[in-house]
């Protein structure tokens, strides 16, 4: 079969175009390419979709004083929509066809379970903003996260409980079934803290996280009456329980976990939340940087059109987490070459593991990581007093 | 003492089921099509309710009516684009998956521009009352459930009136047996059919209020959890049967809360869906409904 002409120029044209072709978010020389595993649809969105503001923030922060040896930083967005698969395919997006450096996210811990172990064998670092449950980072080498643990944050929580003397005398346990660090919650964080503190359990139910009906659930808690209920869920099946608890008479104390920290939770839940408890690892009004912090992220998320313009920790975490791996480039002397890509993401890895020396302060107070990958951070625990959220205590260890 | 609050609380559950059921039922059974936009227009009635009430600043009383009224506009809006346009196209509506797809695309449309204008959140509705729900020698009844029962049950006791007893009743009762013959006889059918939408669109965009009243939260999805069981109060009921889907509604709920109630909340789904396919093995006309319901039609 003859060749046509214009075949044959088609292909010497596309021939001639190849090289020139890269993936869109690939890294270019002069800069320094970061991954960012957003959660900008889905159902975390509510509380995830503003992370991009306080990033953005901190690329700003980052650029503005220079960049990093001699180089500026860039991110390059992967919406993953909280969905496990879509973190790995983030993950290997960023690390094979894009070159970047480190990947900031994912953010939850159903993401992580998928994504770290892909992040392990690609050689590249990962650092989640949002993941709390216990254990995520564990024997990983690439793997790290920018939060507390719910079990470390409920100790806490308890302890505090303890020391205002609020009663604590019995508990029941109610949580979402089929989501992962929800059930976590119900049905390992929360028996193995109140055992730890010699809380008896009178009762555990769970309820399906889509249920808009938890009036059965509720009920059989009512009927033992206990101190304290501890909910494990998300903010938005939290909210629906808060308020049928108290629909159903419930008169003694709620108290939750990290995953339904809100700042928000006052407005969502109304009176009915009065003298909810939880931890979370940011509080805006603790120092003069959290509150110029949560100023520049109301004005950023105000200027993106977004609902809601208090940060969560999961803003603040991720803030820090691109200015920790800032700190961690530049003191790992990257160039972003590619042919010392591998070297330079280990690099970066090593410093980060060292961080305790670098005695770094952020909008998460003064952090590192440590062996397990797990950042050491604060418990601040939270009231919802008088419509607001006050802050009850700070600790940091324990 | 409860177990009968679980009963109470199955009922009252059942109720909010069978208003969504009745709006599908009340299709398939004139029409013979699934109108896969029904939750979704449950979603506007309850969250435009809002919307009006919230942003919009309007009373409740002005806000509930406006937001039915817009379930009816979107609910005739599916009805000229997915089954008239068909129609009027092919001459068959329902003979193949297209408008039941395309009544899916609706419902994905739906909810993609309220998540657009106010987000995926979760929104607290206003309650107009201090409190809605009724104490009575210690069993806990809620209001908005108790009037969604019974409203149900009102509107589905006009609905039998009217198509008993009225010249438009007679006319959907003709077109529900045979469309080409009613049209022969001299039934205006392009008149006729959006009067079964604006029915559907009515129902389902109360339960939406009723919902949102109930249990003072709405959002963009609240449609997806309370369709599927809606779905199957309707088959469990009888497709077509209007009485039949409040049976089933009623008897889902209970179904529900009493797994919980027994055997606790990770059985649901295997529970009751198990159940139904039971059904559908012994009976697959469920509990009330006609074996010729869903046959040749249009």
């Amino acid at each position: 079969m003859a060749l046509k002409r214009r075949d044959l120029l088609a292909a010497t044209a596309a021939a001639l175009a190849l090289p020139a072709i890269r993936p869109a978010g690939a890294q270019a020389a002069g800069e320094l390419l970061i991954g960012f595993s957003h959660v900008a649809t889905g159902p975390l969105q509510g509380a995830l979709i503003t992370n991009k503001v306080a990033v953005e923030l901190a690329l700003a922060d980052v650029n503005g004083a220079g960049g990093i040896n001699g180089r500026k930083l860039r991110l390059s967005t992967f919406d993953t929509a909280g969905d496990p698969r879509q973190a790995q395919v983030a993950a290997r997006r960023f690390a094979e066809d894009e070159g970047a450096l480190c990947i900031l996210g994912p953010a939850s811990s159903g993401e992580c379970r998928v994504a770290f172990p892909a992040g392990e064998r690609l050689g590249i670092v990962q650092c989640a903003n949002s993941a709390t449950a216990p254990g995520i980072t564990d024997r990983m080498k690439f793997a790290f996260r920018n939060t507390s643990d719910e079990l470390t944050q409920f100790r806490r929580l308890l302890k505090v409980m303890k020391a205002k003397g609020m009663a604590a005398g019995s508990a029941s346990i109610i949580y979402a079934t089929d989501e992962f660090v929800s059930k976590t919650l119900g049905e390992s964080v929360f028996p193995q803290a109140f055992k730890e503190a010699g809380i008896p359990v009178t009762k555990t139910v769970g309820f399906p996280i889509q249920a808009f009906d938890i009036s059965a659930q509720v009920a059989e808690l009512v009927r033992n009456p206990t101190d304290i209920v501890a909910l494990g869920g998300t903010i938005e099946p939290a909210v629906k329980v808060i308020k049928e608890l108290r629909r159903q008479g419930h008169k003694g104390r709620i108290v939750g976990s990290g995953v339904m920290s809100d700042p928000l939770l006052p407005e969502k839940v109304g009176a009915d939340g009065e003298g909810t408890l939880f931890p979370t690892f940011f509080y805006s009004g603790l120092n003069e940087r959290t509150q110029a912090f949560s100023a520049r992220f109301a004005e950023g998320t105000r200027g993106a059109g977004m609902v809601r313009h208090s940060p969560h920790h999961t803003d603040a975490s991720a803030y820090d987490i691109l200015h920790i791996y800032a700190e961690a480039m530049r003191r790992a002397k990257v160039t972003g070459e590619p042919s010392r890509r591998a070297a330079e993401r280990i690099a970066i890895r090593d410093e980060m593991q060292r961080m305790e020396s670098w005695n770094y302060e952020g909008v998460l107070g003064r952090t590192w990581f440590q062996q397990d990958g797990a950042a050491r951070l604060a418990a601040h625990v939270i009231e919802v007093s008088g419509g607001k959220l006050q802050l009850l205590q700070s600790l940091y260890e324990g | 003492m409860i177990f009968l609050q679980q009963v109470i609380n199955g009922l009252m559950l059942g109720g909010l089921y069978a208003l969504v059921a009745v709006s599908f039922t009340f299709v398939i059974g004139m029409l013979n099509f699934l109108n896969f936009s029904i939750p979704g227009i449950f979603m506007l009635g309850g969250i435009l309710s809002w919307a009006f009430m919230v942003p919009g600043g309007l009373p409740w009383y002005a806000a509930v009516p406006l937001a039915l009224l817009a379930g009816i506009a979107a609910s005739l809006l599916v009805e000229r684009f997915t089954y008239r346009y068909m129609r009027a196209r092919f001459g068959d509506a329902t003979e193949h998956a297209i408008p039941l797809v395309s009544s899916m695309g609706f419902l994905i449309l739906f909810q993609g521009l309220v998540q657009i204008q106010w987000g995926a959140e979760l929104h607290s509705f206003p309650s107009p009352w201090q409190d809605t729900s009724l104490r009575i020698g210690g069993l806990l009844i809620s209001i908005p459930q108790v009037i969604s029962l019974a409203l149900a049950m009102a509107l589905v006791f006009g609905l039998t009136v009217i198509l008993g007893r009225t010249s438009l009743g007679r006319s959907l009762r003709a077109v529900a047996e045979s469309p080409d013959t009613a049209q022969l006889l001299g039934i205006d059918l392009p008149r006729l059919i959006p009067a079964v939408f604006i029915v559907t669109g009515l129902f389902s965009a109360l339960a939406g209020v009723l919902f949102a009243l109930n249990y003072l939260q709405v959002s963009h999805v609240m449609g997806d959890e309370i369709a599927s069981f809606a779905m199957a109060a309707m088959v469990v009921g009888g497709l077509g049967n209007v009485w039949g889907a409040i049976a089933g509604g009623l008897l889902l709920g209970l179904m529900e809360v009493m797994t919980i109630f027994f055997f606790g909340a990770k059985v649901i789904k295997v529970a009751v869906w198990g159940a139904l396919f039971l059904l559908i093995l012994v009976r697959p006309q469920g509990l009330f409904g006609k074996p010729a319901v869903g046959k040749g039609k249009f």
